[in-house]
């Protein structure tokens, strides 16, 4: 006997046949490539951001007397009191002068060689690896961020968003799959997103969002050389030293609710987005992926407000 | 006369002597063969004239020839022949040409990557050549990591570090890029269960190298093996040339076969005692292999007791490393006369020239006896090895027959690259590591069925660049390289993890009421909660152990290969196999004390199986000689499952077997199977050798002088019908017509 298909299929969801657009809340578009598909969803935001410019950042770096080796806060505070105010003034006693000679020509030096210098007195998270902006230009730099299926580095990005400056606005741009085979198209076109950019600008991007997509790249042999030297400012270490008195937690979310007095609402946890996009694979309905592609705006957007906010801080 | 005919002539006159000494066998002292004229750079030539090395040895010149021809080699010879020599020499000279070469050292344990990392050391410090070498593992730091991936013309390394840094090889580009040579020393280690997880990790790193295209040389040495050449070949996939023919020297060696059974008053352990003291009171620095820490710990104390004044030291792994080194180092320097030790002096740890080997209990494989005896008389001197087995059946047989032991030819190193399970997980590790491409993955092996089992299981997922792994946990974090991926028991004492071990190692180890072992500890298990994969124990010092019985039943699933005989048929395929752990008997030194029954779920599992089934005569012959069939079959399966180790290498936990005077299908049926989900291999290349297998059993159970049975012939300590019925005469009617 046949069994009845109408009740076997009372046993499935049911998948929506074509994908509905409209049930994603910020505007978005289908990309078909081999095949497969993915959502690319665009949003745009007014730039009221001010970066540090160069003169603000010599100015910081010749006033900062630990770059001289041997010389911790303590004792600079001791050459104060001295008269000993700067750099210039400790390149008039003997036994500053060649190695301050040294450290003033690395300013008038690449790029490379100054955060090479830097990194020898400094961790990252110091208020001039931050000034390091002063070299970029805002087209430069672009915000990046990554909403993935499992925390270990061998499994799938779910959604990329990118933000970056472009004509006195901040775009975003998210990348969704809609299937996992859709993982290597979009990485392959995010490559080309950064092909002009310099910098990147992350939260926790250190240790997670750039080693993971790095590892992606390199496990679909996607060249991405380009970006192997960009240099990373990592928002999480700058909002530790310069909130260190104001939050006891930096998360994201907490830094955004005792900083920058924002609070999100409906947001979901990263650890839910594997959830809702299995939902998605089960039914076929876009609706499902709205809160990852939110969660991760706000993010971007969240980053965007804090550097506004570390920028006001440290070039008052 | 010389000193060891002297030491024997004084063993023969003690109180304890009564005619143990059952055979002696001598190995003539073996002079050098010198390779003819190998040149060499400079480097090296200053190196061998700092050791004062004129010449090298034959087995080396063939490999270092064979190496720089780019040709991959199997090195099988003896311990301490100098292979690691051979190959170190073309590597650096290759990376003298290029200074960008690169070499993956793999080491199965640390001690020997310690090793090989001074050697290295040490010559580059004599020939000041330019190169960078050093161990990577799990105990690298990570900013050193880093450094030597970029640094390093030479990474020492084991598997399990491999097995995790294979999904980063990106970070890897510019040592991979360079690789000439891989280099598996002490090979033989990678067999069983370990060896075909090996196996396919190779199979992995493959298939990255193709990504950077490199396709170095693989350089293997090993231990001698029956089956090199398809041992090396499974282990890799690809071919070798074989070197096996050793060139170096080596003193005359007394192989001394006692039999502890003449003294019967004495029990093995102290007869080892006994020969210990003279052996070191005749100023013999004596090296005493025992199979266990109690048993190493109780020989010592004994010893010291008996004569205060020759210090006898212990030596196991458990020792603290400084504890170690110390007794290491007076070992070298001849400061003590007497070591007790595990299986952890065995390889790879430098502590000189011995006189005197006992290995007192069989340590498991042939190789691991020659490892032991390969402590002795490294240099030319003179040199004896004692031998006393405990009592077993094997153990008993080569005693009986030395000729297997001296021959070194017997034992086949198994991998089975067939066992589903561990395939399963290593195909999903590969796909984390680069998308699944094209249907070579793994090169020999059929990967297409699993793969596509996996996609539709929704592990793995297909795309425009291959499949890839869509699980949600790191699958280099499930797969451990020392099992087959199946069910596991984690034992726990006081809420904390003392061990992992497989399901079927449970149901035999860890039933309650079991004594666990560990680290030589006991433990009592309390329960096992098979569902949570749990099982509970207990501290407790006890003085007894137990062990476990089971009968066991196999159903034929699958015929895979057959082949018939004058007498009776033999048969190779897939079964499915249900043991059922009935009860444990509770023994103290060797008396049953008492026997309780044990209330477990069967455990079933498909596995691999040989099985021979009888011709129909051969029944009414053992009748009507008055035998019990049902006993003679029942001794059969016990002798031929007894020997199997010899033939392929493995545990005796690594084998199962049950017999049916009447199976199924009315024929009178032996089966000898895995007892491994899915099969390691074990049984089918039993079916390979049967006919070497049945003919030593044969010998075995008809020379063995017990009056009705023993466990030197036809017991079995693991019976779960407690050796009942057991007919040896009828046992040797049946081998007889399968010869």
């Amino acid at each position: 006997m046949k069994l009845n298909d109408y009740i076997l299929n009372r046993f499935k969801v049911k998948k929506q046949d074509k994908k509905d657009i409209s049930q994603i809340n910020i505007p978005s578009e289908i990309i078909s490539k081999n095949s497969t598909e993915y959502l690319l969803s665009t949003s745009f935001y007014p730039d009221t951001i001010i970066l540090p410019d160069f003169e603000f950042f010599k100015n910081n770096f010749i006033n900062t007397l630990e770059l001289i080796y041997g010389i911790r806060e303590k004792k600079s505070i001791n050459l104060n009191k001295k008269g000993i105010m700067n750099l210039l003034d400790a390149g008039k006693i003997d036994c500053f002068k060649e190695e301050v000679e040294n450290i003033l020509f690395s300013l008038d030096s690449n790029f490379e060689n100054l955060k090479s210098r830097l990194e020898t007195r400094f961790s990252h998270s110091h208020k001039l690896f931050f000034m390091l902006l002063s070299y970029f230009k805002k087209e430069d730099l672009v915000f990046i961020d990554i909403e993935t299926k499992e925390l270990f580095f061998e499994s799938v990005i779910i959604t990329t968003g990118l933000g970056y400056f472009e004509n006195e606005k901040f775009i975003i741009k998210q990348f969704t799959i809609l299937n996992d085979a859709a993982e290597f198209e979009i990485l392959y076109d995010i490559v080309k997103y950064l092909k002009n950019k310099k910098a990147f600008i992350t939260f926790n991007g250190k240790t997670f969002d750039i080693p993971f997509i790095e590892n992606r790249l390199s496990y679909y042999s996607i060249d991405h050389k380009n970006f192997e030297h960009f240099f990373n400012f990592d928002l999480l270490h700058f909002s530790k030293r310069a909130f260190k008195n104001e939050s006891n937690s930096f998360s994201l979310k907490d830094i955004e609710k005792n900083i920058l007095n924002k609070k999100r609402k409906n947001d979901i946890s990263s650890e839910q987005v594997e959830i809702y996009y299995s939902n998605y694979l089960k039914t076929g309905n876009l609706k499902y992926l709205n809160p990852i592609i939110y969660h991760n705006n706000e993010d971007i957007k969240g980053m965007y407000f804090l550097l506004k906010k570390i920028c006001e801080k440290w070039t008052k | 006369m010389d000193k060891i005919k002297k030491l024997i002539k004084k063993i023969k006159s003690e109180n304890y002597y009564k005619g143990q000494i059952l055979n002696i066998i001598k190995l003539e002292k073996k002079e050098p063969v010198f390779a003819d004229n190998l040149s060499f750079i400079p480097e090296i030539k200053k190196y061998l004239d700092y050791y004062e090395i004129k010449k090298l040895f034959s087995h080396q010149e063939i490999a270092i020839s064979e190496i720089r021809k780019g040709n991959n080699i199997i090195i099988a010879t003896p311990t301490a022949s100098g292979k690691t020599l051979a190959f170190d020499i073309p590597v650096l000279e290759e990376i003298k040409k290029n200074n960008k070469t690169t070499a993956l050292f793999i080491y199965p344990t640390k001690a020997l990557s310690n090793d090989q990392l001074n050697t290295l050391l040490n010559i580059k410090k004599i020939t000041s050549l330019d190169f960078e070498a050093d161990i990577y593992d799990g105990d690298t730091p990570s900013d050193k990591k880093k450094i030597l991936r970029e640094k390093a013309n030479i990474i020492i390394t084991n598997p399990y570090e491999l097995h995790q840094i294979l999904p980063y090889h990106w970070k890897w580009k510019k040592f991979l890029s360079n690789l000439k040579f891989l280099v598996l020393d002490e090979s033989h280690r990678y067999r069983g269960v370990f060896g075909s997880n090996i196996a396919l990790l190779l199979r992995r790193l493959k298939r990255i190298l193709k990504l950077y295209n490199s396709k170095p040389q693989f350089i293997i040495s090993t231990a001698s093996l029956a089956n090199p050449e398809e041992f090396s070949q499974k282990l890799t996939g690809e071919s070798f040339i074989l070197i096996d023919k050793s060139g170096a020297p080596s003193g005359k060696k007394y192989i001394i076969f006692w039999d502890s059974s003449f003294f019967p008053k004495k029990n093995v352990i102290t007869q080892t005692k006994d020969l210990l003291l003279t052996t070191t009171s005749e100023n013999f620095q004596t090296l005493c292999f025992t199979t266990s820490r109690k048993l190493s710990e109780l020989i010592r104390i004994w010893a010291n007791k008996e004569k205060k004044n020759i210090e006898i030291l212990s030596y196991r792994a458990g020792y603290l490393p400084e504890v170690r080194r110390d007794i290491e180092k007076k070992l070298k320097n001849n400061e003590i006369k007497g070591v007790v030790s595990t299986n952890a002096l065995e390889l790879g740890i430098d502590i000189g020239h011995l006189d005197i080997i006992i290995i007192s209990g069989y340590p498991g494989s042939i190789i691991s006896f020659w490892q032991q005896a390969g402590r002795a008389g490294r240099k030319m001197q003179e040199s004896a090895i004692f031998y006393l087995p405990y009592e077993d059946a094997l153990e008993k047989y080569l005693l009986k027959n030395p000729d297997i032991l001296i021959d070194m030819n017997f034992e086949n190193a198994i991998i089975s690259l067939d066992n589903q399970n561990i395939l399963t997980g290593h195909i999903l590790c590969a796909a984390s590591e680069s998308p699944l491409i094209d249907k070579n993955h793994f090169d020999d092996i059929d990967c297409e069925n699993i793969i596509n089992k996996l996609n539709e299981k929704g592990l793995l997922t297909k795309t425009s660049k291959g499949f890839i792994y869509s699980g949600s946990i790191r699958p280099q974090d499930i797969v451990t390289l020392d099992n087959t991926g199946g069910k596991s028991i984690k034992i726990k004492v006081d809420g904390k993890i003392l061990e992992k071990i497989s399901l079927n190692r449970a149901f035999n180890e860890a039933y309650p009421g079991a004594v666990f072992l560990n680290q030589g500890q006991t433990y009592i298990i309390k329960e096992l909660n098979v569902e949570e994969g749990v099982a509970y124990a207990k501290k407790e010092n006890v003085d007894y152990y137990t062990e476990v019985l089971k009968d066991e039943q196999v159903k034929i699933i699958e015929i895979i290969k057959n082949k018939e005989f004058k007498n009776y048929k033999l048969f190779f395929g897939k079964v499915s196999v249900t043991e059922i752990y009935k009860s444990y008997r509770i023994k103290k030194s060797g008396q049953v004390i008492s026997y309780e029954t044990l209330n477990l779920p069967p455990l079933k599992f498909i596995s691999e199986s040989v099985w021979v089934e009888l011709g129909d005569h051969i029944k009414g012959k053992t009748i009507k000689s008055g035998f019990d069939f049902d006993g003679a079959i029942h001794a059969t399966e016990h002798s031929l499952i007894a020997l199997s180790p010899i033939f392929a290498i493995c545990e005796p936990d690594d084998l199962g077997g049950v017999s049916y005077p009447v199976y199924e299908n009315g024929k009178s049926t032996i089966f000898i199977y895995d007892a491994f989900e899915g099969g390691i291999g074990i049984s089918k290349k039993l079916y390979e050798i049967f006919p070497l297998l049945k003919e030593k059993t044969y010998d075995l159970v008809k020379n063995c002088q017990c009056e009705n049975g023993c466990p030197y012939c036809v017991y079995s300590s693991k019976c779960g019908n407690n050796n009942n019925p057991i007919d040896k005469y009828g046992a040797v009617i049946i081998l007889d017509e399968l010869i």
